[in-house]
């Protein structure tokens, strides 16, 4: 059948390279609002169940929008719905905030809370508003940059994206601008390493870290958002599959660094969608269950290599007691 | 720092506890109880049917694997038989369930679910009088538990013939959950009916690794389109049906419902769908329950039953050639004649 010089033609690296972007984006958006919340000391681990929740809402906004049939508005469902992704994720925050920042309890069972809130919640929703599985919306068309998407090999891979994707690397841009080089940045990162400290210079510990919960929430929920109304057009019960605790586990295979994060989500989809298309063409004697790990493993390794010396924020997980 | 230690742990396994009861008590999937019982229907008749009660991994109304047992207790219900159901319930909650439908005095409890093995096996030894069955396909039974087969791999033959005439490129794609025996002889069957259409036909299988992760094997489908020029789809296990589906409308190919009518979701892509009549099942298992000789026997319905059989989406019937209908009505017509075996490749 097929060899292993299949992989090297050029349509086959460009189809590659796109699935691996589109399989990237849910998990890089979740992972770089956990790294927000995370440096402002709070560990947030129910990014599945904020996920499922943006992805629910975004739906639900987008079929209403859809379905409303009003001329001028229709062409805006998706963005309505990512909105509405990001709206959802923020109320999930604030529930965290509330919990782990103003009544400090335990902040791994809040988080877990917060997951099994967001299955159950949306398969009740789901179920009552739609009963089975018919419903569907219009996903994002791409949107090519004239001149440059006709190019080979970079033009689809760069020129010829979702807005979504254009959007999460100018998030990523803007996440290091606004954690590096503002002052609201370093607040946060403030309150994460040494609460009593900055206190001490005159920052509000409580509004900020509610102000890092929130944010990066709504970042969780617009990954999930991304995953219904850019993608599938679908809503299923428990679609996120899993990718909320994959977020969770690359925040620290990260590092707490949003560029660390995006290699990682991006080579977690890149080796998701090649090791597809192995077991596509068919290449002999490796077993489904090995290439089915690749992802998992590769990211592992490379993202153990390299920039020892950032490590987790000093406060994380630790509620903070004014004295 | 020990008592630090041991509140962590209590937390932990708080947690555990809270995460086991919600799954019990999450208000989308109630394990609602709901009786049917049919007191009018008694009056009348001499004797009325044996009661059946009915337990499900996922919501009674997925349009596919739940929804098939659950039509069939309908059946039941509307035959003057007592039922009852509990829906989404996990394997750790089903021995429980099952015990609260023994103790309630139905004469038949249907757990179907692989994953419910030990559970009904546990449950049956303690309730003797009780008749058990299972949705095992592997023939384990008991003196009280009868196993049922699902061989989706006949229908899944006569859907490759449809595939022979409607594909273009004659390159088929197979998705499955994981590649497990049922998954792969669907596949292969797929194949077989195919080829005696068109010789040439080839068959791209992928494991998606996941039986309801639709993003992924959305992208596994795609991929298959990418290398192989796939352009007809069957889907093993319901993430993957659904990511083959949204695949199909993307690259313009045709996909299949999997255990249930899904051309409802996709009418323009959805060219046929595998369904799953259950009611010979249940209607056996009431017969030799009521006739005090059920024996744990292994049911084995498909296609000649009656239990199996392929629909083809109204929508898309004008793009299937009439001699497509006519190889696939001679192909049924020649299993239920007992003239044709589709060939079981399970791995």
């Amino acid at each position: 059948m097929a060899d292993w010089s299949s992989l090297l033609t050029l349509a086959f690296l460009t189809t590659l390279l796109i699935s691996g972007i589109r399989l990237a984006i849910p998990i890089f958006l979740a992972a770089l609002g956990e790294i927000i919340t995370e440096r402002g000391g709070v560990l947030n681990l129910g990014l599945e169940g904020i996920m499922l929740v943006g992805a629910l809402a975004g739906f639900m906004t987008a079929y209403a929008v859809e379905q409303s049939a009003t001329p001028w508005l229709v062409g805006l469902a998706p963005w309505l719905g990512l909105a509405a992704g990001l709206l959802a994720g923020a109320l999930m925050g604030l529930i965290m905030a509330v919990f782990a920042v103003s009544l400090q309890t335990d902040q791994v069972v809040t988080g877990i809370m917060l997951v099994i809130l967001g299955q159950g919640i949306t398969t009740y929703v789901y179920r009552q508003q739609f009963g089975s599985l018919t419903a569907r919306v219009t996903t994002m068309p791409s949107m090519p940059i004239p001149g440059f998407a006709e190019l080979p090999l970079v033009g689809p891979i760069f020129f010829n994206l979702d807005p979504v994707t254009y959007g999460s690397l100018f998030l990523l841009l803007a996440s290091l601008f606004f954690l590096y080089q503002t002052t609201w940045g370093l607040n946060i990162r403030a309150v994460g390493e040494h609460p009593g400290a900055a206190e001490t210079s005159g920052v509000n510990v409580a509004v900020v870290r509610y102000a890092a919960v929130l944010l990066g929430a709504a970042l969780t929920g617009l990954g999930g958002a991304v995953l219904t109304v850019a993608q599938l057009g679908i809503f299923n019960e428990g679609i996120t599959a899993g990718r909320g605790w994959i977020a969770v586990a690359l925040v620290i295979f990260a590092r707490w660094r949003p560029e660390r994060a995006f290699a990682g989500a991006f080579l977690f989809g890149i080796a998701t969608a090649l090791q597809f298309r192995i077991q596509a063409l068919n290449l002999g004697a490796i077993p489904y269950e090995l290439l089915l790990m690749l992802p998992y493993v590769l990211t592992l390794l490379v993202l153990l290599r390299g920039d020892s010396r950032s490590t987790a924020p000093a406060a994380l997980g630790k509620a903070y007691v004014k004295e | 720092m020990h008592t630090r230690i041991s509140q962590r742990l209590i937390l932990v396994l708080l947690t555990i506890l809270l995460v086991g009861c919600a799954q019990v008590a999450t208000p989308a999937t109630p394990p609602a109880v709901e009786e049917q019982a049919a007191a009018q229907a008694d009056a009348q008749e001499v004797e009325s049917p044996p009661s059946i009660a009915l337990v499900l991994i996922g919501p009674k109304d997925d349009n596919s694997w739940a929804e098939a047992a659950y039509n069939a207790l309908q059946v039941q219900a509307e035959r003057g038989a007592r039922t009852a159901y509990s829906e989404s319930v996990a394997d750790a909650d089903v021995a429980r369930v099952m015990r609260g439908y023994a103790e309630d005095g139905f004469d038949i409890i249907i757990a179907h679910s692989f994953s419910y093995q030990d559970a009904v096996f546990e449950v049956a030894e303690e309730y003797p009088n009780v008749n058990f069955a299972w949705a095992g396909g592997i023939n384990r039974t008991a003196p009280n538990v009868a196993d049922y087969d699902q061989p989706f791999y006949e229908p899944s033959y006569l859907v490759g013939i449809l595939a022979g005439h409607l594909s273009q490129t004659g390159s088929l794609g197979a998705l499955y959950g994981f590649n497990i025996p049922v998954c792969h002889a669907m596949g292969e069957a797929m194949l077989a009916g195919a080829k005696t259409v068109n010789p040439d036909a080839t068959l791209t299988t992928t494991a998606v690794g996941s039986w309801g992760d639709v993003s992924a094997a959305k992208e596994a489908a795609l991929a298959q389109v990418d290398t192989a020029g796939v352009d007809f789809f069957l889907g093993c296990g319901e993430g993957p049906t659904l990511g083959s589906i949204e695949a199909a409308r993307e690259a313009g190919a045709y996909a299949t419902g999997y255990v249930g009518d899904m051309s409802r979701l996709a009418p323009d892509v959805v060219l046929s769908s595998i369904v799953w009549n259950m009611t010979p099942i249940f209607q056996a298992i009431s017969d030799a329950t009521a006739a005090g000789a059920f024996d744990g026997p292994f049911y084995r319905f498909g296609v000649a039953e009656g239990a199996l059989d392929v629909v083809i989406n109204p929508n898309l019937a004008d793009r299937v050639p009439a001699e497509a209908i006519e190889a696939l009505e001679a192909a049924r017509q020649a299993i239920v004649a007992g003239d044709l075996e589709v060939p079981f490749i399970p791995e």
